[in-house]
């Protein structure tokens, strides 16, 4: 019986004529946002194994593919001074052997030179043959700069001190660029479903007042208990659904040109791309969490995942509060507006922590930089951990609610 | 005629029997006094606080209220002066002891001070101050992607500008700086009031009695239409009334016919003053407000969903917050650009794209289309009624 | 007076729900009986204007039925109609009225005496949603009659109307028919036996019976069923 309803519940919200229509839509943004950057032309530079010298304006695409290619020599290498002084040195001798153009930097030993440069040093630094060093004191100098911007309290900078500890290095390189091109895409599927689940759920309870079928569904012998059960399972199916859909697009097509390679790589030598133009991508150097960067999109996904739920419960209660479709949307979509606009003073370290777990704030470029500790009864939480548990609490709080108000509820409060 | 008359009046009074606009004002008027209150409330302003007796410098913190009602009485100090060499000596004398005077941290309100701020240990001079602000119009022509054209009907109308009079002006910039606010606040909620307007009749069916009336196809649509554009020029009106009211209480109405190009985000060469920029601004929210509750109504329409009708425009609105026609070339900037929630705000100051052939401004331009869009709009909206089927539902 | 509808057809995809029906009626009340889907309803909105045929014409002394003027004399109950539920009842006829083109002085005087004519006078100005569903269904008739048409069409008028209700409202009906062409759909045949001059069924959409109402070969509920129950003529 539930499954039966649980069908015809998710049926009546798939069948509204917008629906699959703005699903449809989102998948097409989706693809776009993946396949556009793909597009954009840019110079390469690279020795072929004859030791010719290329130079080429190619699709990134196709820069990408070269990537891949030259990478996988170093895969599996570790990022030292043996292997930084080798790069160095194999650019030194194609840039002594050209004069044009100025300067460039070979892909050939692309996974050591993004490396190092994902700190913000130039792989090219020649004031020393320890660049690998080098780019480990950077790490730990953005690492601490982090702390400083973060504004950690003492209890906080220990804390992470001890995690920076666990850190394996020399790093094991590989290509990573999959994994950092889904955690670029995270934040803008987030916003792309958050109101996507508000304009679909909206309606699920009210539209019952609406056009009056409540007299007979809660007169019916399911209808009081299974029934609310499958609408909020249904409608939580959408959300997540949704959400879950849109990322495996998404992954589908960064792994098709990236590869799936690089789950190990540690987020340190990531850069999450902002897709917004003018805006600079987000290095994680400066995190110090002990993550791979497979972990890094798992617990992005996952945490996407909750606010979605929450988002889902949150449309459903509130269709059910308002008994009309409208309140219930402008409500989420206003505050998901206002969140947007606005933001609280950069002085107070606590409003911008309580601020950022909001929901269209949480899954930004920033969210494995956010070192913030929350205490609770005396436990320090990181952020990821206090991510799923409050939107994971929200939304049980918000399902449990809807259901009390329908299990309550009486014709004559129409 | 009279028909229309008594139609408009049910229509309108159709769309004001929805609790949802009192609501809407009340959240309107609530969000506009919250926000300054807040801004008001917020702290973290330093200031240093030089005592002349002493001659000593104690460096305080305070709200931002406190700091703005201190800039507010410096300056009213000065107000009427004319911007003048011997009103830059004296300036550049006060703050040329570092010591004396008080220190803001958000002196960008205060063209002069800023411009000592940037001119400190120069000479300085109101004819260098003048041509600062012509040269200030740096605008690099790559950059911004204008035509030869336009970078000359800029230089052209920064040249002629005259001599400044000095005057606080701190409420009209600060209606000009938040104006975005309230374009998100009047347009959304007016949104939220018509988003139902055709769309409720085909859901309780009483679209059969309507079409089947002698007028219900002609002249009920218009007073439907036209009593849902006044309404949201109406609300909107409303909202800037007392949009005005709460910034001229927390801020003063000082300043109305200071010089638009005296504030330090005024780089756009109008000859308008601050209060005139202000009542431009406004009067562009109502006609926008205007097309876009002409938009909401043409999709509640044509689509018969209040849900999609109220979706579009927070969306639309969303993408503008978001800045995502940023940096799509000129073509997607400038049509975009025109979007209420982009027109009414201080993105107009830094808008210097002309549209031909007549090389109209972007505030010139803004004012026809907007009512051309409210009647294209209503145009096909108008269609989607007509031709509207009952079929079995 | 005549309306004419020739070879009106109305077809959704392969379904045809309404099969080249071709009928004039003239001043009277014609009863349209026939089962649930028949086509009673998809007739009347055609005649009404708001559902375009597939195929054919429907004209009243030369109005088309898509004109104003047609309008302009027509008078249509829906089957299930909606109301506006913040509007009183007397709001909702001033309305309608001034939908209609009638003059406000006019619309004021003729909307009072229907609200009494329907039973509904002690009740106009409390708001539609207060009242009940018999209520609701006799403000429906009160706005249909509100410009004195010559085309009245009612479709299921007496639905939630109780017996009392229900014979008032037949008197109403019959004195309406002296003048203009009044066509009423129902299922309950009882209300068009008495007062119908014509009675036409209609099944799958065809036009299987039409003829006067003392016509039939026996009692016209039982002849009704006869038709049916898969029998024909």
């Amino acid at each position: 019986m539930f499954g039966t309803l649980y069908r015809y519940e998710l049926k009546k919200i798939l069948t509204r004529p917008y629906i699959l229509l703005l699903l449809v839509l989102m998948v097409g943004v989706t693809l776009f946002l993946n396949v556009k950057p793909l597009l954009a032309q840019e110079e390469v530079a690279y020795a072929e194994e004859d030791g010719t010298l290329v130079f080429d304006t190619v699709s990134r695409y196709e820069a990408i593919q070269l990537e891949r290619r030259f990478s996988k020599e170093d895969a599996g290498c570790l990022l030292d001074n043996e292997a930084a002084l080798e790069m160095r040195e194999l650019n030194e001798y194609y840039l002594e052997k050209t004069i044009w153009p100025v300067s460039f930097l070979l892909l050939n030993r692309f996974l050591v030179q993004d490396a190092i440069s994902v700190t913000f040093l130039n792989p090219m630094g020649d004031w020393t043959d320890q660049m690998a060093d080098k780019t480990y004191e950077a790490i730990a100098y953005w690492q601490e700069e982090q702390y400083q911007n973060q504004r950690l309290t003492q209890k906080e900078i220990d804390y992470w001190e001890t995690e920076r500890a666990g850190i394996t290095t020399p790093y094991t390189l590989d290509y990573a660029k999959g994994y950092s091109g889904i955690l670029s895409m995270a934040q803008w599927l987030n916003l792309m479903v958050l109101p996507f689940v508000f304009v679909c759920l909206c309606g699920s309870f009210s539209d019952d007042h609406v056009y009056k079928t409540w007299p007979i569904l809660t007169s019916s012998k399911h209808g009081r208990k299974s029934l609310v059960l499958a609408r909020l399972v249904a409608g939580e199916t959408l959300a997540g659904g949704a959400l879950l859909l849109l990322f495996a697009v998404t992954a589908a097509i960064q792994f098709f040109v990236h590869g799936a390679q690089g789950a190990g790589v540690p987020i340190q030598l990531l850069e999450v791309e902002n897709l917004r133009p003018g805006f600079g991508e987000t290095r994680l150097c400066a995190s110090s969490r002990v993550m791979t960067a497979g972990q890094g999109v798992l617990v992005t996904v996952g945490v996407s995942l909750l606010i979605l739920l929450f988002a889902g419960a949150l449309a459903m209660l509130l269709s059910k509060l308002f008994r009309r479709a409208i309140p219930a949307l402008a409500l989420p979509l206003g505050l998901m507006l206002l969140s947007l606009m606005f933001g609280p003073s950069y002085y107070s370290r606590m409003q911008v922590q309580i601020w950022s777990y909001f929901p269209t704030r949480r899954i930004s470029e920033e969210f494995l930089l956010d070192e913030r500790l929350v205490s609770l009864g005396g436990i320090q939480l990181e952020s990821i951990t206090v991510s799923a548990w409050l939107y994971g609490l929200l939304a049980i709080l918000c399902l449990v609610w809807c259901f009390w108000l329908y299990r309550r509820h009486v014709v004559e409060q129409e | 005629m009279k028909e229309f008359g008594t139609l408009y009046i049910f229509e309108l009074k159709k769309i004001l029997g929805q609790r949802l606009v009192l609501v809407s004002l009340l959240l309107g008027a609530a969000m506009i006094f919250g926000w300054n209150l807040l801004t008001f409330a917020s702290t973290g302003y330093y200031f240093n606080v030089y005592d002349a007796g002493d001659r000593t410098v104690e460096r305080q913190i305070g709200n931002y209220g406190a700091v703005e009602a201190m800039g507010r009485d410096y300056l009213r100090g000065l107000s009427g002066r004319l911007l003048d060499d011997p009103l830059m000596e004296q300036l550049a004398a006060e703050y040329a002891d570092s010591d004396t005077g008080t220190i803001l941290s958000n002196l960008g309100g205060y063209s002069p001070f800023s411009y000592l701020n940037t001119m400190l240990g120069q000479e300085v001079t109101a004819q260098r101050f003048y041509r600062d602000k012509v040269r200030r119009f740096e605008v690099n022509q790559e950059e911004c992607l204008l035509t030869d054209q336009e970078m000359a009907y800029w230089q052209g109308k920064a040249s002629s500008l005259g001599l400044f009079t000095l005057d606080y002006a701190g409420g009209w910039q600060a209606m000009a700086r938040d104006s975005g606010l309230l374009c998100q606040v009047a347009v959304l909620l007016s949104a939220m009031c018509l988003c139902r307007l055709f769309s409720e009749e085909h859901r309780t069916r009483t679209d059969q009695l309507v079409l089947t009336s002698a007028k219900g196809k002609t002249t009920a649509f218009w007073a439907r239409w036209a009593a849902g554009c006044s309404f949201a020029a109406g609300l909107t009106l409303v909202l800037s009334g007392v949009y005005i009211l709460v910034y001229g209480g927390f801020y003063g109405l000082d300043g109305f016919s200071t010089a638009l190009r005296l504030w330090s985000l005024g780089t756009l060469p109008l000859h308008l003053s601050m209060g005139g920029f202000v009542l431009v601004l406004l009067a562009l929210l109502v006609l926008g407000g205007m097309a876009m509750g002409g938009l909401v109504m043409l999709i509640s329409e044509l689509l018969r969903s209040a849900v999609l009708a109220l979706a579009v425009p927070f969306l639309l609105s969303g993408i503008t917050v978001l800045g995502l026609f940023q940096g799509q070339g000129r073509l997607v900037q400038q049509v975009t650009s025109y979007l209420p929630f982009s027109r009414i705000s201080t993105a107009t100051l830094y808008d210097y794209f002309l549209v031909p052939p007549f090389q109209l401004n972007a505030i010139e331009f803004s004012v026809p289309l907007y009512v051309l869009l409210a009647l294209l709009f209503g145009g096909l909206c108008w269609q989607c009624y007509r031709k509207y089927q009952v079929t079995g539902r | 007076m005549e309306l004419n509808m020739d070879r009106i057809t109305k077809q959704y995809g392969a379904k045809i729900a309404v099969d080249r029906i071709s009928l004039t009626l003239k001043p009277g009340v014609t009863g349209l009986l026939g089962a649930n889907g028949a086509g009673k309803t998809t007739l009347m909105r055609m005649i009404c204007g708001i559902l375009r045929p597939t195929s054919g014409t429907i004209s009243l002394d030369g109005l088309d039925v898509s004109t104003e003027a047609y309008r302009a004399v027509l008078g249509y109950l829906p089957q299930d109609f909606g109301y506006y539920p913040s509007f009183t009842g007397l709001d909702f006829l001033l309305y309608m009225a001034a939908l209609k083109g009638m003059e406000r002085s006019r619309a004021r005087q003729r909307s009072l005496e229907l609200l009494e004519v329907v039973g509904l006078a002690d009740v106009g100005r409390k708001k539609i949603r207060t009242y009940s569903g018999g209520m609701k269904q006799r403000l429906g008739i009160a706005q249909a009659l509100l410009n004195q048409p010559k085309l009245l069409i009612l479709d299921e008028p007496t639905a939630g109307l109780d017996p009392k209700e229900r014979v008032r409202f037949r008197t109403l009906i019959q004195e309406q028919g002296e003048g203009s062409i009044v066509l009423l759909s129902t299922h309950i045949v009882s209300d068009v036996e008495h007062i119908a001059d014509r009675i036409l069924m209609v099944r799958d959409g065809q036009l299987i019976y039409d003829g006067e109402a003392h016509d039939t070969p026996q009692d016209l509920e039982g002849f009704y069923l006869r038709q049916f129950e898969g029998g024909g003529m």
